[in-house]
């Protein structure tokens, strides 16, 4: 089972293979909850959405076509609850933005990307970048941040994030272009501030 | 992505997809080519390959926080085995009902089903043949006595009605119209026989009938008093027994075909948490050989057991596992108890939800009634707990892994 492919494993559980769905939720589970996570910015909003994703893939098994993409269809479902929740407004915002997130034990942000400075300042700094690349991801139009998040977190083609967000993939590409360069910016500041500092 | 060049052509556009590993060998060794030249898709290429590495290393895929991962896995799993089950239900009928044709529990409920009607029809007979006998009271009479499933009434209604057919055939022959009094002396002499069926047949632990004259409330409930006094409804049917009272909805088991269900257990008046009590208890039993029956294959009777104790033990994530098989398993029907044990954990593992479901089935159970407000309470306090704020748990930033 642990080696089917995602359309296998739904038909096998179409046909009443339970083991079926669960490598499934085992499979995915993962970079759903992270996608949801980014999206809502709430924890525990994840945690329902993931949930309430899964059963929806449950209850609308019989609706899947086998020549559709299984992940694209999950992501679809995930995506269009992560949007209703954002318009009734019912994520908070401030609680995520200081929500731990990663492992902070892991080697420092700034020794991975520059490379250069080393110790405690460093990793101050290091979780510094982090905090301000992690705001300058929430504030991107929810447009840019769900192909963003849907291309870099859940590692999906642009020709699959298309389907999901239901533009076109050049549309797509137009807006992890002005993402990324929104982010690049965000990461030049910081360079110039920490430079400035020294 | 760093400004776009005056001399950008048609293949700079593809840096995207060629950073992001969409293009196919050909484009992309033309890209590579196209790259090697272009100053300008260099230097946006290296920019991009930095911000992407910043952000994989800000934010790395985090696990969801274990206690989500168990619940969700349970619920899914239970609503997933809950679609199966109604999917495959027709399938798996047709792959049993051989089966269960030949199943001593078919075999026994057909032979009583035969032997009742033929008993009940020649009962009839004999009563329609005689005049003046209103037709409405003889169907009723023989619906009630073909339709008796409590066990003591079983026999007691059959002496019974023999009696009061007797005694108003007697009437009926003597003076045309005596039906009214016929069947004063029917109930009457029902009452008799259950009385004397309760005091006699060894039936002790049923709680004593009130005085002649008085019907408890309890017992008596629902009858009307212009039918022939329905003794099967004097003794409380156990909730097994209740057909229809069976949660239409129950988590995992699909309905098993009536014909095939288990007989029911012999009327007792011990209310239902003793009956549990005694299913849990026995605690001797269990534990001289409990970790091998677990291992290899326990009985049912055993896992129900070891159910209620891990439960009791407080360890409910294993309890629930248990219980989710137990609710799973077809040939079993557990006791209300058991069920509040199983809502319990469910409401621990944070299937609030499911909890509620289950325990909106168990508030038909009076038995239970005071344990069900109680769970009900500590489930509606939950609910508007999780309503007002929703802690952040700690374990989320623990189980945080960089990405791979």
């Amino acid at each position: 089972l642990r080696e089917d492919s995602d359309e296998s494993l739904m038909l096998r559980y179409r046909e009443g293979d339970v083991r079926a769905f669960e490598v499934l939720v085992h499979r995915h589970r993962k970079a759903l909850y992270n996608f949801i996570l980014r999206f809502v910015r709430d924890t525990a909003q994840a945690e329902d959405l993931l949930q309430e994703t899964f059963l929806r893939v449950i209850k609308g098994a019989d609706a899947w076509e086998e020549q559709a993409k299984l992940t694209t269809w999950v992501y679809t479902i995930a995506r269009n609850l992560c949007v209703d929740a954002a318009r009734r407004g019912q994520h908070r915002k401030a609680a995520s933005l200081d929500a731990p997130i990663g492992d902070p034990e892991g080697p420092a942000l700034i020794e991975r990307i520059a490379g250069a400075q080393a110790g405690a300042e460093a990793e101050a700094t290091s979780r510094e970048l982090g905090a301000r690349l992690k705001q300058a991801i929430d504030a991107l139009p929810d447009e840019q941040r769900e192909i963003f998040l849907l291309r870099e977190v859940s590692d999906l083609q642009f020709n699959e994030i298309a389907q999901i967000v239901g533009t076109s993939e050049n549309t797509v590409k137009s807006r992890m272009r002005y993402a990324l360069e929104k982010l690049r910016e965000a990461l030049e500041e910081y360079r110039d501030l920490a430079q400035a500092a020294k | 992505m760093n400004g776009a060049t005056e001399n950008r052509t048609g293949t700079c556009e593809q840096l995207l997809e060629y950073a992001y590993g969409e293009l196919g060998a050909e484009p992309r060794r033309a890209f590579e080519q196209h790259l090697a030249g272009c100053a300008s898709c260099q230097a946006e290429l290296a920019s991009l390959e930095r911000v992407r590495g910043a952000v994989k290393a800000s934010l790395p895929l985090v696990e969801p926080p274990v206690n989500v991962t168990g619940a969700l896995h349970a619920q899914l799993l239970h609503a997933a085995a809950q679609r199966a089950g109604g999917r495959g239900k027709l399938r798996q009928l047709r792959r049993k009902l051989p089966r269960l044709l030949l199943s001593p529990a078919f075999l026994a409920a057909a032979m009583f089903v035969v032997v009742g009607t033929a008993a009940g029809t020649m009962w009839w007979r004999g009563r329609v043949m005689m005049p003046g006998r209103p037709a409405a009271t003889a169907t009723v009479t023989e619906h009630e006595s073909v339709n008796a499933n409590a066990n003591v009434s079983e026999s007691v209604n059959t002496t019974a009605n023999e009696k009061a057919s007797a005694n108003a055939d007697d009437k009926d022959t003597a003076f045309g119209s005596a039906a009214p009094k016929a069947e004063h002396h029917a109930v009457a002499a029902k009452k008799k026989a259950v009385h004397a069926a309760q005091t006699n047949d060894g039936l002790s632990g049923l709680p004593a009938l009130e005085p002649q004259g008085q019907p408890s409330k309890l017992y008596l409930e629902g009858r009307k008093e212009d039918r022939p006094m329905a003794v099967e409804r004097v003794v409380p049917r156990p909730a097994s027994a209740k057909g229809e009272e069976a949660p239409l909805q129950r988590a995992f088991a699909p309905a098993a075909p009536a014909a095939a269900a288990p007989p029911p257990a012999p009327v007792k008046a011990t209310p239902m948490a003793e009956q549990s009590d005694g299913l849990m208890g026995g605690a001797e039993g269990y534990a001289s050989g409990s970790a091998e029956s677990t291992k290899a294959a326990p009985k049912p009777i055993d896992r129900r057991k070891q159910a209620a104790r891990l439960a009791d033990q407080g360890r409910c994530d294993e309890a629930l596992r248990l219980y989710q098989q137990l609710v799973h398993d077809p040939s079993l029907r557990l006791t209300p108890d058991e069920r509040l044990k199983y809502v319990d954990c469910l409401r621990q593992a944070r299937l609030t939800q499911q909890a509620l479901d289950e325990l909106e089935t168990l508030k038909r159970e009076p038995a239970v009634a005071s344990k069900v407000r109680r769970e009900q309470q500590l489930l509606d306090g939950e609910v508007r707990a999780k309503a007002k704020a929703k802690p952040l748990p700690a374990a989320a930033p623990a189980e945080a892994k960089p990405a791979q």
